[in-house]
Protein backbone atom coordinates (compact mmCIF):
# COMPACT_ATOMS: atom_id res chain seq x y z
CA UNK A 1 0.00 0.00 0.00
CA UNK A 2 1.16 3.27 -0.64
CA UNK A 3 1.89 5.47 2.39
CA UNK A 4 0.57 8.41 2.75
CA UNK A 5 2.13 10.60 5.22
CA UNK A 6 5.73 9.69 6.22
CA UNK A 7 7.47 11.29 9.62
CA UNK A 8 11.26 10.09 9.38
CA UNK A 9 13.59 11.23 12.00
CA UNK A 10 12.31 14.22 12.63
CA UNK A 11 13.61 16.41 15.30
CA UNK A 12 13.25 19.78 16.62
CA UNK A 13 14.11 21.47 19.79
CA UNK A 14 12.81 24.32 21.89
CA UNK A 15 13.70 25.69 24.95
CA UNK A 16 13.07 22.84 27.54
CA UNK A 17 11.54 20.30 24.97
CA UNK A 18 13.12 18.40 22.11
CA UNK A 19 10.95 16.13 19.87
CA UNK A 20 13.52 13.70 19.44
CA UNK A 21 14.00 11.47 16.21
CA UNK A 22 10.41 10.48 15.34
CA UNK A 23 9.14 8.27 12.68
CA UNK A 24 5.90 7.13 11.84
CA UNK A 25 4.05 6.26 8.79
CA UNK A 26 0.47 5.45 7.68
CA UNK A 27 -1.57 4.75 4.94
CA UNK A 28 -4.39 5.54 3.03
CA UNK A 29 -8.04 4.20 4.00
CA UNK A 30 -7.00 4.12 7.88
CA UNK A 31 -7.50 6.12 11.28
CA UNK A 32 -4.56 6.46 12.94
CA UNK A 33 -4.35 7.85 16.41
CA UNK A 34 -1.65 10.19 17.47
CA UNK A 35 -1.40 9.56 21.68
CA UNK A 36 0.53 10.58 24.32
CA UNK A 37 0.41 13.09 27.38
CA UNK A 38 0.02 16.72 27.51
CA UNK A 39 3.11 18.12 26.49
CA UNK A 40 4.23 14.82 24.67
CA UNK A 41 4.54 16.93 21.57
CA UNK A 42 1.69 15.82 19.39
CA UNK A 43 0.93 19.21 18.32
CA UNK A 44 4.76 19.99 17.81
CA UNK A 45 4.30 16.92 14.85
CA UNK A 46 1.53 18.43 13.83
CA UNK A 47 2.64 21.40 13.35
CA UNK A 48 5.85 20.48 11.70
CA UNK A 49 4.03 18.11 8.92
CA UNK A 50 1.65 21.61 8.49
CA UNK A 51 4.86 23.36 8.27
CA UNK A 52 3.42 25.65 10.66
CA UNK A 53 7.13 25.32 12.60
CA UNK A 54 10.43 24.57 11.24
CA UNK A 55 12.13 21.49 11.49
CA UNK A 56 15.90 21.28 12.76
CA UNK A 57 16.29 17.43 11.09
CA UNK A 58 14.32 14.67 9.63
CA UNK A 59 12.10 13.78 6.74
CA UNK A 60 8.23 14.57 6.34
CA UNK A 61 6.85 12.93 3.17
CA UNK A 62 3.11 13.62 2.53
CA UNK A 63 1.52 11.65 -0.45
CA UNK A 64 5.07 10.90 -0.97
CA UNK A 65 6.36 14.49 -1.58
CA UNK A 66 8.57 16.38 0.52
CA UNK A 67 6.18 18.99 3.03
CA UNK A 68 8.11 22.14 1.92
CA UNK A 69 8.71 21.14 -1.42
CA UNK A 70 5.29 20.44 -2.67
CA UNK A 71 4.02 22.84 0.21
CA UNK A 72 0.77 24.02 -2.36
CA UNK A 73 0.14 20.66 -3.66
CA UNK A 74 0.01 19.14 -0.24
CA UNK A 75 -1.98 21.17 1.47
CA UNK A 76 -4.75 21.29 -1.49
CA UNK A 77 -5.17 17.84 -0.68
CA UNK A 78 -5.22 18.11 3.39
CA UNK A 79 -8.17 18.39 5.15
CA UNK A 80 -7.48 19.99 8.53
CA UNK A 81 -9.17 20.35 12.23
CA UNK A 82 -6.97 22.09 15.09
CA UNK A 83 -8.12 21.97 18.62
CA UNK A 84 -9.24 25.65 18.60
CA UNK A 85 -11.27 27.94 16.26
CA UNK A 86 -8.69 29.76 14.28
CA UNK A 87 -11.52 31.27 11.99
CA UNK A 88 -12.18 35.10 11.41
CA UNK A 89 -14.80 35.04 14.57
CA UNK A 90 -15.93 38.29 12.94
CA UNK A 91 -17.18 36.79 9.37
CA UNK A 92 -20.22 34.01 9.16
CA UNK A 93 -19.42 30.26 8.16
CA UNK A 94 -20.68 31.23 4.43
CA UNK A 95 -18.56 34.13 4.44
CA UNK A 96 -15.58 31.86 5.57
CA UNK A 97 -16.46 30.02 2.77
CA UNK A 98 -16.37 32.10 0.16
CA UNK A 99 -12.99 33.05 0.98
CA UNK A 100 -11.81 29.83 1.33
CA UNK A 101 -13.19 27.83 -1.28
CA UNK A 102 -11.07 29.80 -4.75
CA UNK A 103 -8.05 28.57 -2.59
CA UNK A 104 -8.64 24.47 -3.18
CA UNK A 105 -8.19 23.27 -6.52
CA UNK A 106 -11.18 20.85 -5.84
CA UNK A 107 -13.37 22.40 -3.48
CA UNK A 108 -16.77 20.72 -3.67
CA UNK A 109 -19.72 23.59 -3.15
CA UNK A 110 -22.21 20.40 -2.85
CA UNK A 111 -20.42 18.81 0.04
CA UNK A 112 -20.38 21.68 1.37
CA UNK A 113 -23.91 22.22 1.72
CA UNK A 114 -24.69 19.18 2.67
CA UNK A 115 -22.30 18.89 5.59
CA UNK A 116 -23.17 22.17 6.56
CA UNK A 117 -26.91 21.01 6.69
CA UNK A 118 -26.00 17.34 7.98
CA UNK A 119 -24.28 20.04 10.87
CA UNK A 120 -27.38 21.63 11.03
CA UNK A 121 -25.10 24.53 10.99
CA UNK A 122 -26.12 28.46 10.37
CA UNK A 123 -24.59 29.96 7.44
CA UNK A 124 -25.03 33.90 8.19
CA UNK A 125 -24.62 33.95 11.95
CA UNK A 126 -21.10 35.18 12.99
CA UNK A 127 -18.48 32.33 13.98
CA UNK A 128 -17.88 33.98 16.95
CA UNK A 129 -21.71 33.22 18.23
CA UNK A 130 -21.28 29.27 17.47
CA UNK A 131 -20.72 27.10 20.18
CA UNK A 132 -17.48 24.86 20.72
CA UNK A 133 -19.05 22.13 19.13
CA UNK A 134 -19.87 23.86 16.33
CA UNK A 135 -17.40 25.41 15.69
CA UNK A 136 -15.79 22.42 15.29
CA UNK A 137 -18.20 20.87 13.02
CA UNK A 138 -17.76 23.57 11.10
CA UNK A 139 -13.58 23.22 10.74
CA UNK A 140 -14.60 19.56 9.80
CA UNK A 141 -17.34 20.13 7.18
CA UNK A 142 -14.45 23.13 5.37
CA UNK A 143 -12.27 20.12 5.57
CA UNK A 144 -14.48 17.43 4.17
CA UNK A 145 -15.40 19.67 1.32
CA UNK A 146 -12.08 19.64 -0.99
CA UNK A 147 -11.77 15.81 -1.17
CA UNK A 148 -8.74 15.70 0.83
CA UNK A 149 -7.41 12.56 1.03
CA UNK A 150 -5.43 13.08 4.27
CA UNK A 151 -7.37 14.56 7.35
CA UNK A 152 -5.05 16.07 9.92
CA UNK A 153 -7.13 16.93 13.36
CA UNK A 154 -5.13 18.00 16.38
CA UNK A 155 -7.20 17.44 19.50
CA UNK A 156 -10.75 18.04 17.58
CA UNK A 157 -12.83 16.61 20.87
CA UNK A 158 -11.06 18.51 23.72
CA UNK A 159 -13.49 20.08 25.11
CA UNK A 160 -16.52 18.77 23.36
CA UNK A 161 -19.48 17.18 25.03
CA UNK A 162 -20.05 13.37 24.79
CA UNK A 163 -22.58 13.55 21.72
CA UNK A 164 -20.72 15.74 19.88
CA UNK A 165 -17.65 13.53 20.41
CA UNK A 166 -19.26 10.56 19.36
CA UNK A 167 -20.65 11.94 16.24
CA UNK A 168 -17.59 13.10 14.92
CA UNK A 169 -15.82 10.03 15.62
CA UNK A 170 -18.82 8.23 13.72
CA UNK A 171 -17.52 10.74 10.82
CA UNK A 172 -14.28 10.05 10.79
CA UNK A 173 -15.30 6.54 10.72
CA UNK A 174 -17.23 6.49 7.58
CA UNK A 175 -14.95 8.81 5.93
CA UNK A 176 -12.08 6.48 6.24
CA UNK A 177 -14.25 3.32 5.29
CA UNK A 178 -16.46 4.86 2.56
CA UNK A 179 -14.31 7.38 1.63
CA UNK A 180 -11.23 5.73 1.48
CA UNK A 181 -9.10 8.84 3.45
CA UNK A 182 -6.34 8.49 5.72
CA UNK A 183 -7.20 10.36 8.99
CA UNK A 184 -4.24 11.22 11.37
CA UNK A 185 -5.63 11.79 14.79
CA UNK A 186 -3.65 13.34 17.54
CA UNK A 187 -5.61 12.69 21.10
CA UNK A 188 -4.74 12.72 24.81
CA UNK A 189 -8.54 11.36 25.37
CA UNK A 190 -7.67 7.58 24.06
CA UNK A 191 -10.91 6.37 24.53
CA UNK A 192 -12.04 7.91 21.68
CA UNK A 193 -9.49 6.23 19.79
CA UNK A 194 -10.66 2.68 21.00
CA UNK A 195 -13.64 2.39 18.76
CA UNK A 196 -12.12 3.57 15.50
CA UNK A 197 -8.39 4.28 15.34
CA UNK A 198 -6.66 0.84 12.86
CA UNK A 199 -3.51 1.94 13.82
CA UNK A 200 -1.65 3.90 17.28
CA UNK A 201 1.01 6.01 17.49
CA UNK A 202 2.36 6.97 21.05
CA UNK A 203 4.75 9.68 22.12
CA UNK A 204 6.24 10.80 25.13
CA UNK A 205 8.21 13.42 26.20
CA UNK A 206 8.93 13.75 22.93
CA UNK A 207 9.69 10.26 21.57
CA UNK A 208 7.68 7.74 19.82
CA UNK A 209 7.12 4.98 22.29
CA UNK A 210 5.41 2.61 19.75
CA UNK A 211 3.95 2.88 16.36
CA UNK A 212 1.49 -0.07 15.14
CA UNK A 213 -1.58 -1.30 14.25
CA UNK A 214 -4.23 -0.88 17.34
CA UNK A 215 -5.06 -4.52 17.69
CA UNK A 216 -1.58 -5.46 17.76
CA UNK A 217 -0.59 -3.25 20.37
CA UNK A 218 -3.98 -4.75 23.01
CA UNK A 219 -2.75 -7.99 22.20
CA UNK A 220 0.84 -7.32 22.96
CA UNK A 221 0.18 -5.89 25.89
CA UNK A 222 -1.60 -7.35 29.10
CA UNK A 223 -3.09 -5.78 32.20
CA UNK A 224 -1.82 -8.15 35.34
CA UNK A 225 -3.31 -7.90 38.74
CA UNK A 226 -3.00 -10.11 41.97
CA UNK A 227 -2.38 -10.15 45.77
CA UNK A 228 0.56 -8.11 47.43
CA UNK A 229 3.39 -10.85 47.89
CA UNK A 230 3.40 -12.55 44.67
CA UNK A 231 6.16 -10.22 42.89
CA UNK A 232 9.21 -9.39 44.46
CA UNK A 233 11.82 -6.77 42.75
CA UNK A 234 13.13 -9.59 40.38
CA UNK A 235 9.49 -10.24 39.02
CA UNK A 236 8.95 -6.34 38.87
CA UNK A 237 11.62 -6.34 36.03
CA UNK A 238 9.02 -7.71 34.01
CA UNK A 239 6.37 -5.12 34.10
CA UNK A 240 6.67 -2.04 32.52
CA UNK A 241 5.24 -0.48 35.36
CA UNK A 242 3.30 -1.25 38.43
CA UNK A 243 0.49 0.58 40.98
CA UNK A 244 0.62 -1.37 44.31
CA UNK A 245 -1.70 -0.93 46.94
CA UNK A 246 -2.78 -2.49 50.17
CA UNK A 247 -5.06 -4.73 48.58
CA UNK A 248 -2.69 -5.56 45.41
CA UNK A 249 -1.10 -4.72 43.04
CA UNK A 250 -1.30 -3.80 38.79
CA UNK A 251 0.95 -4.01 36.31
CA UNK A 252 1.29 -3.58 32.58
CA UNK A 253 3.47 -6.18 30.99
CA UNK A 254 4.33 -7.45 27.56
CA UNK A 255 4.72 -10.70 27.68
CA UNK A 256 1.38 -13.02 28.68
CA UNK A 257 2.94 -16.18 28.62
CA UNK A 258 6.21 -15.41 30.24
CA UNK A 259 4.12 -13.75 33.33
CA UNK A 260 1.75 -16.48 33.36
CA UNK A 261 4.67 -18.78 33.63
CA UNK A 262 6.41 -16.66 36.86
CA UNK A 263 3.33 -15.74 38.68
CA UNK A 264 0.66 -19.12 37.65
CA UNK A 265 -2.97 -19.39 38.47
CA UNK A 266 -3.08 -16.25 41.62
CA UNK A 267 -3.14 -13.45 38.78
CA UNK A 268 -5.61 -11.98 36.52
CA UNK A 269 -4.46 -10.83 33.09
CA UNK A 270 -6.63 -8.24 31.59
CA UNK A 271 -6.93 -7.28 28.11
CA UNK A 272 -5.51 -3.11 28.57
CA UNK A 273 -7.11 -0.14 27.49
CA UNK A 274 -5.14 2.80 25.51
CA UNK A 275 -5.20 4.79 28.15
CA UNK A 276 -3.65 1.76 30.86
CA UNK A 277 -0.78 1.40 28.26
CA UNK A 278 -0.64 5.42 28.07
CA UNK A 279 -0.59 5.39 31.83
CA UNK A 280 2.05 3.08 32.92
CA UNK A 281 4.19 4.11 29.96
CA UNK A 282 4.15 7.66 31.43
CA UNK A 283 4.50 6.96 34.60
CA UNK A 284 7.79 4.53 33.97
CA UNK A 285 9.16 7.60 32.50
CA UNK A 286 8.66 9.99 35.31
CA UNK A 287 9.97 7.08 37.97
CA UNK A 288 13.16 6.72 35.80
CA UNK B 1 -4.47 36.28 -3.21
CA UNK B 2 -8.12 37.58 -4.16
CA UNK B 3 -9.33 35.59 -1.50
CA UNK B 4 -7.29 37.07 1.40
CA UNK B 5 -8.16 40.32 -0.38
CA UNK B 6 -12.01 40.02 -0.33
CA UNK B 7 -11.37 38.52 3.15
CA UNK B 8 -10.27 41.84 4.46
CA UNK B 9 -13.03 43.67 3.19
CA UNK B 10 -15.14 41.22 4.53
CA UNK B 11 -13.81 41.78 7.91
CA UNK B 12 -13.26 46.03 7.43
CA UNK B 13 -16.49 46.78 6.03
CA UNK B 14 -17.66 48.77 9.11
CA UNK B 15 -13.88 50.04 9.66
CA UNK B 16 -14.32 51.29 6.10
CA UNK B 17 -17.59 53.58 6.65
CA UNK B 18 -16.22 54.52 9.40
CA UNK B 19 -13.26 56.13 8.42
CA UNK B 20 -15.60 57.85 5.57
CA UNK B 21 -17.33 59.77 8.25
CA UNK B 22 -14.39 60.33 9.97
CA UNK B 23 -12.99 61.92 6.95
CA UNK B 24 -15.90 64.70 6.20
CA UNK B 25 -14.95 65.31 9.85
CA UNK B 26 -11.07 65.52 9.18
CA UNK B 27 -12.50 67.93 6.39
CA UNK B 28 -14.15 70.49 8.69
CA UNK B 29 -11.55 70.18 11.42
CA UNK B 30 -8.77 71.39 8.97
CA UNK B 31 -11.00 73.88 7.00
CA UNK B 32 -9.26 76.48 8.14
CA UNK B 33 -5.79 75.58 7.78
CA UNK B 34 -3.99 77.42 5.06
CA UNK B 35 -2.16 74.37 3.98
CA UNK B 36 -5.41 72.41 2.16
CA UNK B 37 -2.95 70.03 0.13
CA UNK B 38 -1.38 69.01 3.64
CA UNK B 39 -5.14 67.77 5.02
CA UNK B 40 -5.43 65.36 1.93
CA UNK B 41 -2.25 63.81 2.66
CA UNK B 42 -3.28 63.43 6.33
CA UNK B 43 -6.84 62.42 5.27
CA UNK B 44 -5.33 59.63 2.85
CA UNK B 45 -2.35 58.14 5.06
CA UNK B 46 -4.33 58.67 8.18
CA UNK B 47 -7.39 56.16 6.81
CA UNK B 48 -4.46 54.09 4.73
CA UNK B 49 -2.78 53.36 7.61
CA UNK B 50 -5.95 52.99 10.33
CA UNK B 51 -7.40 50.27 7.65
CA UNK B 52 -4.11 48.45 7.74
CA UNK B 53 -3.86 48.55 11.04
CA UNK B 54 -7.16 47.28 11.75
CA UNK B 55 -7.28 44.80 9.49
CA UNK B 56 -2.87 43.19 11.19
CA UNK B 57 -5.42 43.04 14.28
CA UNK B 58 -7.88 41.18 13.37
CA UNK B 59 -5.39 38.95 12.06
CA UNK B 60 -3.41 38.87 14.98
CA UNK B 61 -6.85 38.58 17.40
CA UNK B 62 -7.94 35.61 15.15
CA UNK B 63 -4.55 33.96 15.20
CA UNK B 64 -5.01 33.29 11.35
CA UNK B 65 -1.49 32.92 10.57
CA UNK B 66 -2.50 29.61 12.10
CA UNK B 67 -5.02 28.87 9.43
CA UNK B 68 -3.55 30.46 6.53
CA UNK B 69 -0.28 28.58 6.68
CA UNK B 70 -2.28 25.80 6.61
CA UNK B 71 -4.33 26.80 3.77
CA UNK B 72 -2.25 25.85 -0.06
CA UNK B 73 -1.18 29.28 0.36
CA UNK B 74 2.62 30.29 -0.36
CA UNK B 75 3.61 32.97 2.32
CA UNK B 76 4.62 35.25 -0.81
CA UNK B 77 0.72 35.56 -1.03
CA UNK B 78 -0.02 36.32 1.92
CA UNK B 79 2.59 38.93 2.41
CA UNK B 80 1.53 40.09 -1.27
CA UNK B 81 -1.99 40.28 -0.48
CA UNK B 82 -1.37 42.37 2.69
CA UNK B 83 0.44 45.18 0.11
CA UNK B 84 -2.29 44.88 -1.97
CA UNK B 85 -4.71 45.67 0.03
CA UNK B 86 -2.46 48.98 1.28
CA UNK B 87 -3.23 49.99 -2.43
CA UNK B 88 -6.55 49.38 -2.55
CA UNK B 89 -6.90 51.11 0.87
CA UNK B 90 -5.19 54.12 -0.34
CA UNK B 91 -7.58 54.09 -3.69
CA UNK B 92 -10.49 53.81 -1.29
CA UNK B 93 -9.13 57.07 0.57
CA UNK B 94 -8.85 58.82 -2.75
CA UNK B 95 -12.20 57.83 -3.87
CA UNK B 96 -14.08 58.79 -0.73
CA UNK B 97 -11.87 62.04 -0.55
CA UNK B 98 -13.01 63.07 -3.80
CA UNK B 99 -16.45 62.42 -2.93
CA UNK B 100 -16.96 64.27 0.41
CA UNK B 101 -15.20 66.91 -1.44
CA UNK B 102 -17.47 67.23 -4.13
CA UNK B 103 -20.35 66.82 -1.80
CA UNK B 104 -19.33 69.51 0.48
CA UNK B 105 -18.01 71.36 -2.50
CA UNK B 106 -21.54 71.46 -4.18
CA UNK B 107 -23.31 72.41 -1.53
CA UNK B 108 -20.84 75.16 -0.34
CA UNK B 109 -20.08 74.16 2.94
CA UNK B 110 -16.26 74.83 3.25
CA UNK B 111 -14.88 78.01 1.32
CA UNK B 112 -11.33 77.07 0.60
CA UNK B 113 -11.84 73.02 0.09
CA UNK B 114 -8.85 71.18 -1.69
CA UNK B 115 -9.31 68.65 -4.55
CA UNK B 116 -7.50 66.17 -5.58
CA UNK B 117 -4.53 67.24 -7.97
CA UNK B 118 -1.82 64.44 -9.81
CA UNK B 119 0.42 66.38 -7.73
CA UNK B 120 -1.36 65.73 -4.55
CA UNK B 121 -2.04 62.24 -5.03
CA UNK B 122 1.28 61.72 -6.13
CA UNK B 123 2.88 63.20 -2.56
CA UNK B 124 0.08 61.61 -0.60
CA UNK B 125 0.96 58.00 -1.98
CA UNK B 126 4.72 58.57 -1.22
CA UNK B 127 3.88 59.67 2.34
CA UNK B 128 1.15 56.72 2.23
CA UNK B 129 4.34 54.26 1.30
CA UNK B 130 6.87 55.62 3.46
CA UNK B 131 4.41 54.58 6.65
CA UNK B 132 3.31 51.30 4.87
CA UNK B 133 6.74 50.67 4.39
CA UNK B 134 7.99 50.92 7.75
CA UNK B 135 5.16 49.21 9.58
CA UNK B 136 4.65 45.95 7.56
CA UNK B 137 8.20 44.35 8.24
CA UNK B 138 7.92 45.00 12.16
CA UNK B 139 4.16 43.43 11.65
CA UNK B 140 5.46 40.74 9.54
CA UNK B 141 8.51 39.63 11.89
CA UNK B 142 6.44 40.27 15.40
CA UNK B 143 2.80 39.84 14.92
CA UNK B 144 0.75 42.82 15.68
CA UNK B 145 1.13 43.69 19.16
CA UNK B 146 4.80 43.69 19.66
CA UNK B 147 4.87 45.42 16.04
CA UNK B 148 3.14 48.58 17.80
CA UNK B 149 5.81 49.45 19.91
CA UNK B 150 9.17 49.13 17.65
CA UNK B 151 6.83 50.95 15.24
CA UNK B 152 5.98 53.60 17.68
CA UNK B 153 9.53 53.80 18.52
CA UNK B 154 11.01 53.68 15.12
CA UNK B 155 8.63 56.50 13.89
CA UNK B 156 9.09 59.00 16.30
CA UNK B 157 12.82 58.47 16.28
CA UNK B 158 12.73 59.17 12.51
CA UNK B 159 10.11 61.80 12.52
CA UNK B 160 12.52 63.34 15.21
CA UNK B 161 15.62 62.24 13.92
CA UNK B 162 14.71 63.69 10.59
CA UNK B 163 14.18 67.12 12.03
CA UNK B 164 17.40 67.28 13.98
CA UNK B 165 19.04 66.11 11.06
CA UNK B 166 17.33 68.88 8.84
CA UNK B 167 18.47 71.26 11.02
CA UNK B 168 21.81 70.73 11.82
CA UNK B 169 23.19 68.43 9.18
CA UNK B 170 20.96 68.42 5.45
CA UNK B 171 22.34 72.18 5.27
CA UNK B 172 25.56 70.72 5.10
CA UNK B 173 24.82 67.68 3.07
CA UNK B 174 26.28 68.09 -0.69
CA UNK B 175 24.68 65.15 -1.55
CA UNK B 176 21.08 66.28 -0.15
CA UNK B 177 21.26 69.56 -1.70
CA UNK B 178 22.59 68.68 -4.75
CA UNK B 179 19.28 66.15 -4.72
CA UNK B 180 17.31 69.38 -4.08
CA UNK B 181 18.72 71.49 -6.67
CA UNK B 182 18.17 68.79 -9.23
CA UNK B 183 14.67 68.26 -8.22
CA UNK B 184 14.41 71.98 -7.95
CA UNK B 185 15.35 72.34 -12.11
CA UNK B 186 12.88 69.38 -13.19
CA UNK B 187 9.50 70.12 -14.45
CA UNK B 188 6.35 68.80 -12.62
CA UNK B 189 5.82 65.66 -14.74
CA UNK B 190 9.51 64.60 -14.21
CA UNK B 191 9.29 65.17 -10.35
CA UNK B 192 6.11 63.16 -10.09
CA UNK B 193 7.29 60.08 -12.31
CA UNK B 194 10.58 60.33 -9.60
CA UNK B 195 8.55 60.49 -6.38
CA UNK B 196 5.60 57.83 -7.83
CA UNK B 197 9.03 55.58 -8.49
CA UNK B 198 10.92 56.04 -5.10
CA UNK B 199 7.37 55.22 -3.14
CA UNK B 200 7.05 51.99 -5.70
CA UNK B 201 10.62 51.40 -4.81
CA UNK B 202 10.26 51.70 -1.22
CA UNK B 203 6.94 49.12 -1.06
CA UNK B 204 8.80 46.93 -3.53
CA UNK B 205 11.84 46.66 -0.94
CA UNK B 206 9.30 46.61 1.91
CA UNK B 207 8.09 43.77 0.30
CA UNK B 208 11.14 41.57 0.15
CA UNK B 209 11.85 42.16 4.01
CA UNK B 210 8.76 41.22 4.92
CA UNK B 211 8.83 38.50 2.81
CA UNK B 212 12.31 37.21 4.15
CA UNK B 213 10.95 37.92 7.92
CA UNK B 214 8.07 36.02 7.45
CA UNK B 215 9.56 33.03 6.15
CA UNK B 216 11.38 32.49 9.31
CA UNK B 217 8.51 32.92 11.62
CA UNK B 218 6.97 29.53 13.39
CA UNK B 219 3.66 29.77 14.63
Amino acid sequence: MKKILQVQNLTKEFKGFKLDNISLSMEKGYIMGFIGPNGAGKSTTIKLIMNLLRKDAGEILVFGKDNIRHEKEIKNRIGFVYDENYYYEELTPLQMKRVFAPLYKNWDDNAFTNYMRRFELPLNKQIKDLSKGMKMKYSLAIALSHNADLLIMDEPTSGLDPIVRRELLDILTSVSREEDKGVFFSTHITSDLDRVADFITFINEGKVVFSSAKDDILENYCLVKGANGLIGEEEKKNFIGIRENRFGFEGLAMDRKNIRKMLGESIVIEKPTLDDIMLYFARRNQDA
Amino acid sequence: MLSLMLKDIYLLKRTMAFSALYLVFMLFVFSSLDSAAGVFTFCMVAITHMLMVSSCALDEKNKSDVILNSLPLSRQVIVGARYLMVIIYMLFAVAVYGLGTWVIGMLNMIPNLYYITLDGLIGAFLASSVITSIYLPFYFRLGYIKSRIYYFILFFGLFFGINLLASKVITDSTILSRTGLFLAKQNDTVVGIITAGAAIAMLAISYGISLRLYKKREF
